[in-house]
């Protein structure tokens, strides 16, 4: 039934939401060392704000009230004080997710607009040149490591040709509080190769998926009675395939969420890309515990939701999966 | 001489003759064979480098950041480590991550698919349950976090590869073996009392191998890339030679402000090929486990 799909999926998010916080916390009291320690032992943090963090953690209690109180706190935003920033996690980490997906959104929406577009053509042309080049593509891309990509385009745009920055996020010295318009160009020159990487890398799996949707809705009576009904071709794929092959492309997109909200670690390493990758990557360095929990934890967070949300446009675009 | 081999094929009552195929697949058996040189290359490695990239007596300081000559063919590093050297070390861990990930991560999830499906029931729900949860978990995050806890080593790439692998190939094999269970050879395997594991891991459980080394291929494959990605980041064991390492050190000592393309090439290159041969041996072993794939006779 139709209200039942949506409850279940409801239920099982927050479940899956629920696990992530027992896995999270079990990693902290699991790990050999004093736990409470993790939490404000560390030279960095100053010594007043230790009772405070005692209190709100609950360390002096027994260890499943902890946990309620872990829960009760990762939901209203109390992630702990990063050591290396000594400020809350969750300020730091809400300051570098726009970075991420200022680098993340726009490539995976070309991605997945190319992959639609390439991916109807090459089942169109079934059999041509095209679509062997690009199934040989798709197939060889996911065997490319990204930062290794991300190197390549270095060297060639960066250093060779000299077209864009070598690195870094915009020119130093300007910001978005004295000269915003500037600012905001800079920004996406700087932008550029990390976004041409995630394009280059991410189009190939859609337009696959999108291929092999697309030729197994070609063989359907529907697209047989169209066609000798005269619907042109254009039409026939736009809007008869189309609306019948983009539905595992919702699914794969729902994946891929992962990848915009944390996945574009390695992207960011190469380019000194300042997002939540980089921070995560530069908090466990650090041994900033806190931050590295906070981090993980909002990734995954907005994962589960993601796809609870993919999840829910899944079965209001297809009666088959609501009612199946 | 092709028009013979296909007659043999063709009329072979012998059970090799499937292996003979297989030769018709040049991409796959070059993948084998870039596979088996790895392998060599990983065994051997102490003869076969020229250099040892672990000893700082072996570097030649005179020779560093030189680009491919004879004396170092793939050039070597700005400390005069020899690349080539460097890569053939690296192939153990690359190895070693890809074949062991490869191998559990395909028989956890087909047991506990095959459990799954084959009982149904509460047991059926959980397992499936915990399916849908695991999904949902990006890889890299975890890893970055475990490894902040656990300390710097490439099993936890095997280690977090398996535990986040196995929900989608036990989902596959549950959805074989669902509708494989219907089927008349098992009611007939029934009718003459075999055991139910018999009947599982005997009769039902074949058909899903095809599926299997393909999706063990994929895994080795994608287990390769994440190493890599994971000594990049500077989670590796410091102590071993690794690709990602040796692209990492690149980045860090400003190969790309240099120039130095070699640096950068070959590593990336090394991760890229042994990545598509696991994937292309996938395609292999599908076709020997696949009956329908194959042509004529069975025996």
């Amino acid at each position: 039934m139709q209200s039942s799909y949506f409850v279940r999926r409801i239920v099982l998010a927050f479940l899956a939401i629920w696990v992530a916080l027992v896995l999270n916390f079990l990693l902290i009291h699991l790990m050999p060392g004093d736990p409470a320690e993790r939490f404000y032992a560390d030279p960095r943090v100053p010594p007043e704000a230790k009772e405070e963090i005692i209190k709100i953690f609950g360390l002096d209690k027994p260890l499943w009230q902890q946990f309620f109180l872990y829960a009760r706190n990762v939901f209203l935003g109390r992630m702990g004080i990063s050591f290396t920033t000594q400020r809350p996690v969750l300020e730091v980490l809400l300051e570098r997710i726009p970075w991420t997906l200022a680098i993340t959104f726009i490539p995976t929406l070309a991605a997945i607009a190319c992959g639609i577009w390439l991916g109807l053509y090459a089942a169109w042309k079934r059999g041509t040149v095209f679509d062997f080049l690009l199934r040989t593509f798709g197939t060889a891309v996911n065997s490319i490591p990204s930062f290794w990509l991300a190197m390549i385009l270095i060297m060639v745009f960066a250093y060779w040709a000299k077209i864009f920055p070598l690195m870094g996020m915009a020119r130093p010295g300007v910001s978005l509080a004295n000269a915003p318009w500037e600012f905001i160009k800079s920004v996406a020159y700087h932008a550029a190769l990390p976004m041409l990487t995630l394009f280059v890398l991410s189009f190939p799996g859609y337009a696959l998926v999108m291929r092999n949707a697309v030729i197994s809705v070609l063989g359907e009576n529907y697209i047989l009675a169209a066609q000798a009904k005269g619907v042109s071709q254009t039409r026939l794929l736009w809007r008869h395939v189309l609306k019948n092959a983009v539905l595992p492309l919702i699914s794969m997109f729902s994946l891929s969420i992962a990848g915009v909200f944390g996945g574009a670690v390695l992207v960011e390493q190469v380019f000194s890309w300042y997002g939540m990758g980089l921070l995560m990557v530069r908090a466990s360095q650090a041994r900033d515990f806190p931050l590295v929990q906070g981090a993980v934890l909002i990734t995954i967070l907005c994962t589960i939701i993601a796809n609870f949300v993919a999840d829910l446009v899944q079965g209001w675009v297809d009666p088959r999966i609501r009612y199946g | 001489m092709a028009e013979k081999a296909r007659e043999v094929l063709r009329t072979s009552s012998m059970r090799f003759s499937r292996y003979l195929r297989l030769f018709r697949r040049p991409l796959g058996m070059l993948s084998l064979l870039f596979l088996v040189a790895c392998l060599v290359c990983a065994f051997a490695a102490k003869r076969i480098a020229p250099y040892d990239p672990c000893d700082p007596k072996a570097r030649d300081i005179l020779f560093s950041a030189q680009g491919p000559s004879s004396k170092h063919p793939l050039g070597t590093d700005v400390f005069g480590t020899d690349i080539l050297s460097s890569l053939i070390y690296g192939t153990r861990v690359a190895l070693i991550v890809g074949f062991t990930t490869g191998i559990i991560t395909p028989l956890l999830g087909a047991v506990l698919g095959a459990i799954s499906g084959f009982f149904g029931g509460w047991l059926d729900r959980a397992l499936m349950f915990a399916v849908d949860v695991i999904m949902v978990l990006p890889g890299l995050p975890l890893m970055i976090l475990v490894a902040t806890y656990v300390g710097k080593s490439y099993w936890i790439v095997v280690a977090l590869f398996s535990f986040l692998g196995w929900p989608g190939i036990s989902r596959m094999v549950r959805a074989r073996i669902l509708s494989e269970k219907a089927a008349s050879y098992v009611e007939a395997a029934c009718s003459y009392g075999a055991h139910w594991f018999r009947i599982l891991f005997r009769h039902l459980l074949p058909s899903t191998y095809p599926l299997l080394a393909v999706t063990a291929a994929r895994i080795a494959s994608a287990s390769v890339l994440a190493e890599a990605g994971l000594s990049f980041l500077g989670f590796g064991d410091p102590l071993a030679i690794s690709w990602g390492k040796m692209l990492a050190e690149a980045q860090s000592q400003g190969a790309l402000l240099l120039g130095l393309w070699w640096w950068v090439l070959f590593p990336g290159l090394a991760i890229t090929l042994l990545s598509l041969s696991f994937i292309n041996i996938g395609y292999l072993l599908e076709e020997v486990f696949n009956p329908r794939l194959r042509c004529g006779t069975r025996w």
